[in-house]
């Protein structure tokens, strides 16, 4: 699976997972904060249905410093890189 | 319990997760030795300022993340006592731990049990961080005192399954899980109580647990009260009956007044002056706004500067803008607010170009208070004579000045 594959795959769990993003484009430097709509508590949420669809679990450690859609990605694209 | 080997060490640090080993641990070790909790979730370098401010000697819990720590244990303090140390929400430089004893969280487990009563047959599920006492003493004491079968959450990943895995009858939240389970249906039907905690509830929320047939009960307590003084039992979650024990008096200004106290902290870690400043002559001060109204208590606002977050954590504000201008420039001119979701805004006038300044602040801060918008002020802020920014002046939801 090549990156923007992922990327798009990503993007799709969270409009599947937040129906409140719809309307928003959701590209690499989309930014995943309070301010977008991703409290800390959508976050958790997102990035677990996101760990289930690729069959992977992303380092706890990892998720605090993630700030963009593109954050999100790369801890995607390297724990795949693993299997 | 007497059987639990003591470590020589004085002061333990326990990495106080949701485990049968951490809670056997904190057990057998309260009352023989210092334990400070800690929450292993939290960012390595608030969980290092804990661990330096409390002159911990020993790790506990979670051996990969103790490894992190070794070379901050302070083998050197001499300590005697006893206690339970838990830290209050505020900066990380200012990390601000709280002495309480198994005497005061165990009164407050039974005064709060004495007014909102459970059922040995009740099955708890606790899913709240026991390295705060609104978790620790309302999500394990509260259920334990009354024999009900307490059901240990699986991680914060695992939330949002382990209500359906588990089918509690009671659970304590806080606003914002409570809001999102409820919006996303999570909730078992078996469920009939609800007891909220550490800030308000959207009325919308408390409709829809209403309607789902659960009872809210809301809480009010602080750290240095080893949790709640007044609670909710009756129809109106937010009109509040005093625990037991305790007497509340409005001073003039509003600030809620609490008299009483075997529940009341010994005071802040090494600190007999913010301690004196809180806690004088058996009458503790809030910080809190409220009003009484026939014997019950409504909480109102805020008087000291504080913003709280709805999943319960606080930031004091004056320290979290001192930590933030050792990131910037000894005359940056900024304040930090609070936006309409809830959000940590930085309205700066200079110096101007801080994100990268502001990524790394960011780095040392649960995701939940990090900055996570900055609007530039095209003029230096409203401040009074004594230089104290007029925050009310300020207007961040207008447009008028570049966001970032």
């Amino acid at each position: 699976m090549n990156r923007e594959e992922i990327t798009e795959k990503i993007a799709e769990i969270v409009r599947i997972n937040m129906p409140g993003f719809d309307d928003i484009e959701l590209v690499e430097s989309t930014r995943i904060n309070n301010e977008a709509g991703f409290d800390s508590m959508t976050f958790v949420y997102v990035m677990c249905k996101i760990e289930a669809a690729f069959d992977i679990s992303i380092p706890k450690r990892r998720w605090e410093k993630m700030a963009t859609l593109g954050d999100v990605v790369d801890a995607v694209e390297k724990e795949l890189a693993k299997k | 319990m007497e059987h639990f080997p003591l470590p020589d060490s004085r002061c333990i640090g326990v990495f106080a997760s949701t485990t049968p080993e951490s809670i056997l641990t904190i057990f057998a070790l309260a009352g023989r030795r210092r334990i400070v909790l800690l929450n292993p979730d939290d960012p390595i370098e608030k969980l290092r300022m804990q661990i330096r401010a409390t002159h911990v000697d020993m790790l506990l819990g979670d051996e990969e993340l103790a490894k992190e720590f070794e070379g901050d244990l302070d083998h050197d303090h001499l300590r005697e006592e006893n206690d339970i140390l838990f830290f209050t929400s505020g900066t990380t430089s200012k990390a601000k731990a709280v002495v309480l004893t198994e005497e005061s969280l165990c009164s407050a487990a039974y005064n709060g049990g004495s007014m909102l009563l459970l059922r040995p047959e009740d099955r708890f599920l606790s899913v709240l961080p026991l390295s705060h006492v609104f978790g620790f003493v309302c999500a394990l004491l509260w259920p334990l005192s009354f024999g009900a079968c307490v059901c240990l959450g699986r991680g914060l990943q695992n939330i949002f399954f382990d209500f359906d895995f588990f089918r509690p009858t009671v659970a304590s939240l806080v606003p914002q899980m409570a809001a999102f389970l409820c919006a996303k249906n999570l909730l078992n039907e078996e469920l009939y109580l609800v007891l909220i905690g550490a800030g308000d509830c959207d009325d919308s929320v408390l409709q829809a647990l209403q309607e789902k047939g659960i009872r809210v009960s809301f809480g009010y307590g602080l750290t240095e009260t080893s949790s709640g003084i007044a609670l909710s039992v009756g129809m109106n979650p937010r009109a509040m009956s005093i625990c037991p024990d305790y007497r509340i008096e409005i001073a003039n200004d509003g600030e809620i007044l609490v008299h009483g106290g075997p529940t009341f902290m010994k005071g802040y870690y090494g600190d007999e002056i913010n301690t004196r400043s809180v806690l004088s002559k058996g009458v503790l001060h809030t910080g809190d706004l409220g009003r009484l109204e026939t014997g019950l208590l409504y909480l109102t606002g805020r008087k000291k500067e504080i913003l709280v977050f709805n999943d319960g954590s606080k930031l004091f504000i004056p320290e979290f803008e001192a930590d933030l201008r050792e990131y910037l420039t000894p005359d940056a001119d900024f304040a930090i607010m609070q936006g309409k979701r809830g959000e940590v805004v930085l309205y700066i006038h200079k110096p101007v170009d801080v994100e990268k300044q502001v990524a790394d602040f960011n780095t040392h801060y649960p995701r939940s208070q990090q900055i996570t918008r900055i609007i530039y002020a095209d003029k230096p802020l409203p401040r009074t004579q004594t230089n104290k920014v007029q925050r009310y002046l300020i207007n961040i939801h207008e447009g008028a000045n570049h966001e970032s």
